[in-house]
């Protein structure tokens, strides 16, 4: 209740500068800051001609795509480090500085080796993502509590494979789970706005798309409107994808109580 | 079954050397339950871990059965003090773990996990995730885990330290039925006197810096052995005397260099002894 109430009095304050800057002070453009009731209006249209919900298809079907391979990919990363030894630290530093170059920096090389298109798109969002989930696969491995590894060990466990009942699997990743859950969770905020950058400078379709279509047809309110759900998705997809599963993670290992 | 042979592992730590085991040679037969007994530090939990295969010795080998021991295996299966149950598994799939992971049957894992379940009567907690049972019942949990690969050679590091005594009494007579029902060699790390004459049939006396055997001490005493039973009480005292030695070793490091029972335990006042004890 106290959450509507605090929105509702959030959109009043917007309406309220929106009159003062735009009609009493003549501070800004109609065309240049959004209003609440246009902005409604925009998102009333866009639900109309369904063109929203064909970027919005457009957008996930990528991102769900792109992300999955990113958690393989970086799960089997993470193996490598561990597996590396020396070699392994090397190329945890590699990573580590691969992953502070921000997404948008691959959008060249995404054009120039696949052009417009799916695959340019996914690219960008896999490489944005996938050295987050392996260095928290890395780090997982790193911090596992050594009596597990040695228990393990002595009921015969084979330490260095990667099939079903080898150490990797049956130990580390489980141990390593809410360490490598906070990594996929910080995999996925990168590659949400992986996808949103990439397809506002690289797409035809897709929710970044039509916000650039916005700013092209300099229709304010559209852009705001395209924020707006971009947004809302955002936070329905952390709800039902990751808190879930984080709820029942803590509640095994006894986090909650 | 169980030759130990010339044993030596060393260490620099600061600059100063430290031995956990000078040069010790043991040999253990099939169905005993040996005690290492000794202050802590006295290299007993290193010898341990290199029979269990976790640790390697700087030189000598271990063998068993005739052949050598390269590392760790599911024959030398390991019982630890804090339980090392795994937090993402239930109390059932803790137990079954071992199974798993060396392919048995779904009937042979059914079967067998049941029996130790209710052996360590753990049955109503099968589903139950680790943190939600007592430190106790962890620790029957694991012993349940050990035994439920059948391996030939139990290795039990202070298992029961960190528990309350009541707990402690329960799960040491439970050790023993269990000992003497399967029929394992058992190799049982303590610090504990009383514990160790409970429950071995050979103590090894084990001293501090540099480590060593000081002496090995049959206990005949029938099982079941209760702690209040008077041949068990005759032996601890027995050995606390011997102990008192080692005691002094590592408390005059730990406390300050003239530090001796007589003088420096509580209760003790000069009046007390009228000057003959020291």
């Amino acid at each position: 209740m106290k959450k509507i109430l605090f929105y509702i009095a959030l959109i009043m304050i917007w309406e309220l500068i929106y009159r003062l800057g735009v009609d009493v002070f003549k501070i800004w453009k109609a065309y240049v800051f959004p209003s609440p009731i246009r902005t409604l209006k925009a998102m009333y249209e866009l639900i109309l001609d369904k063109s929203i919900f064909i970027a919005i298809f457009y957008s996930l079907r990528r991102l769900f795509i792109a992300y999955a391979i990113s958690s393989i990919i970086g799960i089997l990363l993470g193996f490598i480090i561990y597996r590396s030894g020396n070699l392994g630290t090397t190329l945890k530093s590699l990573i580590l500085g691969l992953q502070s170059l921000p997404s948008l920096c691959w959008v060249p090389f995404a054009l120039l080796w696949f052009g417009l298109g799916e695959i340019a798109i996914i690219f960008i969002v896999i490489i944005s993502s996938v050295f987050s989930i392996a260095l928290s696969v890395s780090e997982a491995i790193e911090n596992i509590l050594p009596i597990y590894i040695k228990a393990a060990k002595t009921m015969g466990i084979k330490e260095y494979s990667l099939k079903k009942n080898g150490l990797f699997r049956k130990v580390i990743l489980p141990a390593g789970l809410p360490t490598i859950f906070t990594g996929l969770k910080q995999g996925w905020a990168f590659a949400w706005r992986a996808l949103v950058a990439g397809e506002m400078i690289a797409s035809s379709e897709g929710l970044g798309h039509i916000l650039i279509l916005g700013r092209d047809f300099q229709d304010i309110a559209k852009v705001a409107a395209i924020m707006i759900s971009i947004i809302f998705i955002g936070l329905l997809l952390d709800k039902f994808l990751f808190s879930n599963i984080e709820k029942d993670i803590r509640a095994k290992w006894g986090f909650e109580s | 079954m169980l030759e130990i042979k010339s044993i030596k592992k060393a260490y620099n730590r600061n600059g100063e050397k430290i031995t956990p085991i000078e040069n010790i040679d043991l040999k253990i037969d099939r169905g005993e339950f040996i005690c290492l007994l000794g202050p802590s530090g006295c290299g007993k939990s290193t010898l341990l871990n290199i029979i269990s295969g976790l640790d390697n010795p700087d030189s000598g080998n271990i063998y068993m059965n005739g052949k050598k021991i390269k590392g760790p295996g599911k024959d030398r299966i390991v019982m630890f003090q804090d339980s090392g149950l795994f937090p993402w598994l239930t109390v059932k799939e803790n137990i079954e773990f071992g199974l798993r992971i060396n392919n048995f049957s779904d009937t042979e894992i059914e079967n067998r996990v049941n029996k130790y379940l209710r052996m360590v009567h753990l049955f109503r907690f099968k589903d139950s995730y680790i943190h939600e049972i007592s430190g106790g019942m962890r620790q029957r949990a694991a012993l349940a885990r050990a035994l439920a690969l059948d391996s030939e050679v139990l290795l039990m590091d202070e298992p029961f330290s960190a528990l309350d005594s009541q707990t402690k009494t329960l799960l040491q007579q439970e050790l023993q039925k269990i000992w003497w029902e399967t029929g394992k060699t058992v190799i049982f790390v303590t610090h504990n006197v009383e514990e160790a004459v409970l429950l071995g049939t050979r103590i090894i006396l084990m001293g501090t810096n540099p480590g060593r055997i000081k002496r090995e001490i049959k206990v005949d005493i029938s099982i079941p052995r209760k702690p209040a039973d008077r041949n068990v009480r005759y032996i601890q005292e027995k050995i606390i005397e011997e102990l008192k030695e080692e005691v002094e070793k590592v408390a005059s490091k730990e406390f300050d260099e003239e530090w001796t029972i007589e003088k420096d335990t509580i209760l003790h006042s000069p009046d007390n002894d009228l000057g003959a004890n020291i």
